[in-house]
């Protein structure tokens, strides 16, 4: 019975071992290279399989909302150039993992390229450059190394994610019909280096407002309900708070959900980042004034892009600054076209 | 005769009940003193109300922890559970299921969990720890395999009957004033207290947890008392997950994590032993609105993020101190 009982258990935790290696689709002929014209296709038998190049994209976390568009960018990348592509990340977000799951990959032998948004430049910069001198081309993508042997960049560099923030801010309090009272930021993630650089320019933009009140960063937990208790709370102890800064995309749906459940949009500014679906039609219902989007798809696809002309047509890749977007309620049609987004 | 021997000394509800949480009433007394003289919002009745409703989520899945653990076990994939069934009741819901049918089918869902980890645990004889570490990542890993990361918006699902429902039970208040949520966790938690201290389940999971040994000779089915404090788990698990659904109106990758170490503090500031076989549905409650008062008031406070953390910590193992000590003091 004991023995039954092992047999038992033994094969049903290796059913999903088989299942996970029977979920690789075969290469079907909508992805392999076409043949060229006039050559005689072979039999399955005899054709030579067509070795599909492993491009990797390691993202800060493959769960954040953010990140989302950006895996649609490279699957479809993929498809389009007929790669394979492993979009793969941390969670939570951890800038050592992220190295040790590279690094996993690369002794395996399964990165031809790797597309990377580096959690922290410095824990990563070693590693980009010790690929780039084995021969494997590395671009970066929302986050950036600067300073690595990394081949190009794409989306808007550490100093242009303080000016965007510095922007977005400004054009915030300038919405205010007073440039007084008191204002805070959100943060969900607090030790992300791209949101530091966001409050740093957010901070330097309210600065310029001598009547504005900064009375602190809060919301400090990757969690929508904790994000909306935390902005809860803030707005029940500070009633006089006229403008909120959400940094990312936990605490900007999230406190445009406090504002409207309080009845307070008409009362408090609220800017915020990443064109979600949920925020695009918050934005759309009135209750988020500007939301910035990075374009993370466009970062994506000129990742898998660039990598796959550097390997297949050795074009060097050229770092683009891709621009980011502002909606607003008045333009906000155009954005949930573009983003298929209906609700 | 041994079955009416542990049903005549077990814990009762009580003055010496209540006493013995006396200690951590007081943190918790201390706690709201404190913050209400820093600031007098705190204790406003909006606050007040939001705060019942902030720790409804984790305040109804620490219901179920306070049986496993009384009954000598622990569920740490109660985060991951929690993902999972609000992922796959929201993707019924936005493909067309009935939000009512959705709602039960993810209830069921819960259970079912609870069920699985029940059994690993005691007829697979794996420790509850490992049976806990182990499912985490599975429901994870299942939740997002199902979403591939996507977050799931419910928030705009209009055409079903039974939407009304279900906005009215995550987002409603009841007379207008008190947040549905806080009344739910009121429900289920005096059914849970009904439960664990009037009815003869409620003896063998203290009998279980306290000794295992004499439970047995007393003739208690000890895997199936304590399955079914998983399964009671589950279902509370997924009654807060899909709660939280209606509130937040979206689902996404990240939600849950963390929630078992919230629940597992929420229960062990209220005084349940770790070990088993000691604990009160009481002290869960208040161990879970010292934790809600914690967060909430050093937000009031603007009391930097980064301090937060370090803060809640520290009063964590104060609470705990100032209980231990008023008991040893009884």
């Amino acid at each position: 019975m004991k023995t039954t009982a092992m047999l038992l258990a033994t094969v049903l935790f290796m059913l999903p071992l088989v299942a996970c290696g029977e979920s690789t689709p075969p290469p079907s002929e909508e992805t392999s290279p076409a043949a060229p014209a006039g050559e005689v296709s072979q039999t399955p038998e005899t054709e030579p399989e067509t070795e599909k190049l492993n491009i990797v994209v390691s993202f800060h976390d493959p769960t954040l909302p953010w990140g989302q568009p950006a895996k649609t960018a490279v699957e479809d990348a993929a498809k389009e150039f007929g790669v394979n592509v492993d979009f793969i990340g941390p969670t939570p977000t951890d800038p050592v993992k992220q190295l040790e799951q590279i690094k996993t990959l690369y002794e395996q032998g399964k990165i031809d390229g790797l597309a990377i948004a580096p959690l922290e430049d410095k824990t990563l910069r070693p590693y980009i450059d010790e690929l780039s001198d084995n021969g494997i081309p590395v671009v970066t993508f929302t986050t950036d190394s600067p300073e690595s042997k990394r081949l190009a960049f794409y989306g808007q560099g550490f100093e242009s994610l303080e000016t965007i923030a510095y922007e977005l801010t400004k054009k915030t309090i300038e919405l205010l019909p007073e440039k007084k009272g008191k204002v805070a930021i959100l943060n969900s993630i607090p030790d992300l280096e791209s949101l530091i650089k966001r409050e740093e320019g957010s901070k330097r933009a309210i600065a310029e407002y001598p009547d504005l009140e900064y009375i602190g960063t809060f919301a400090n937990k990757a969690d929508f309900q904790d994000c909306y208790a935390d902005v809860e709370a803030l707005m029940t102890a500070n009633p006089d708070i006229v403008a909120l800064f959400a940094e990312d995309s936990f605490t900007t749906p999230s406190a445009a959900k406090v504002l409207r459940d309080m009845n307070l949009n008409d009362k408090v500014k609220l800017s915020g980042y990443d064109m979600t679906e949920e925020a695009l039609l918050l934005v759309r219902d009135g209750n988020l004034d500007i939301l910035v989007g990075q374009n993370p798809y466009m970062q994506g696809y000129l990742s898998v892009k660039a990598l796959y002309e550097c390997l297949t047509e050795d074009i060097a890749p050229v770092s683009v600054e891709v621009e980011a977007e502002y909606a607003t309620p008045q333009n906000i049609d155009e954005f949930l076209q573009a983003y298929n987004v209906s609700g | 005769m041994e079955i009416q021997k542990l049903h005549k000394n077990r814990p009762k509800t009580n003055r010496k009940t209540l006493f013995s949480e006396f200690g951590i009433l007081v943190a918790f007394i201390l706690l709201t003193i404190f913050f209400t003289i820093l600031n007098p919002k705190f204790a406003s009745i909006t606050n007040i109300l939001n705060m019942g409703r902030q720790i409804s989520t984790i305040g109804i899945i620490a219901i179920g922890m306070t049986f496993l653990i009384i009954g000598g076990n622990f569920d740490l994939s109660v985060g991951s559970m929690f993902a999972l069934v609000s992922t796959i009741s929201a993707v019924m819901m936005v493909n067309g299921v009935s939000v009512i049918l959705a709602l039960l089918l993810g209830i069921l869902l819960g259970g079912l969990l609870g069920l699985v980890n029940g059994v690993l645990s005691t007829f697979g004889r794996i420790p509850s720890f490992v049976v806990g570490l182990g499912m985490l990542n599975v429901y994870r890993g299942a939740q997002l395999l199902i979403t591939g990361a996507y977050p799931v918006v419910v928030g705009w699902v209009v055409d079903d009957p039974g939407i009304e429902l279900f906005a009215f039970l995550g987002k409603g208040k009841l007379f207008g004033v008190i947040p549905m949520q806080l009344v739910l966790l009121l429900i289920l938690w005096g059914i849970g207290y009904f439960i664990l201290t009037k009815t003869v389940f409620g003896v063998w999971t203290f009998a279980v947890g306290g000794s295992p040994q004499a439970a047995k000779i007393a003739g208690i089915s000890i895997g199936w008392v304590q399955t079914f404090g998983f399964v009671i788990t589950g279902v509370l698990v997924a009654v807060s997950s899909l709660l939280q659904l209606s509130f937040i109106g979206s689902v996404s990758g990240q939600v849950g994590t963390g929630y078992e170490l919230d629940c597992i503090a929420a229960v062990i500031i209220g005084g349940t032993k770790l070990d088993g076989g000691e604990g009160t549905l009481i002290g869960t409650f208040i161990g879970a609105a010292v934790m809600g008062a914690m967060r909430n008031g050093l937000v009031l406070l603007n009391v930097s993020a980064f301090w937060q953390t370090l803060i809640i910590g520290l009063v964590i193992i104060l609470a705990v101190a100032i209980d231990k000590w008023t008991k040893k003091t009884n």
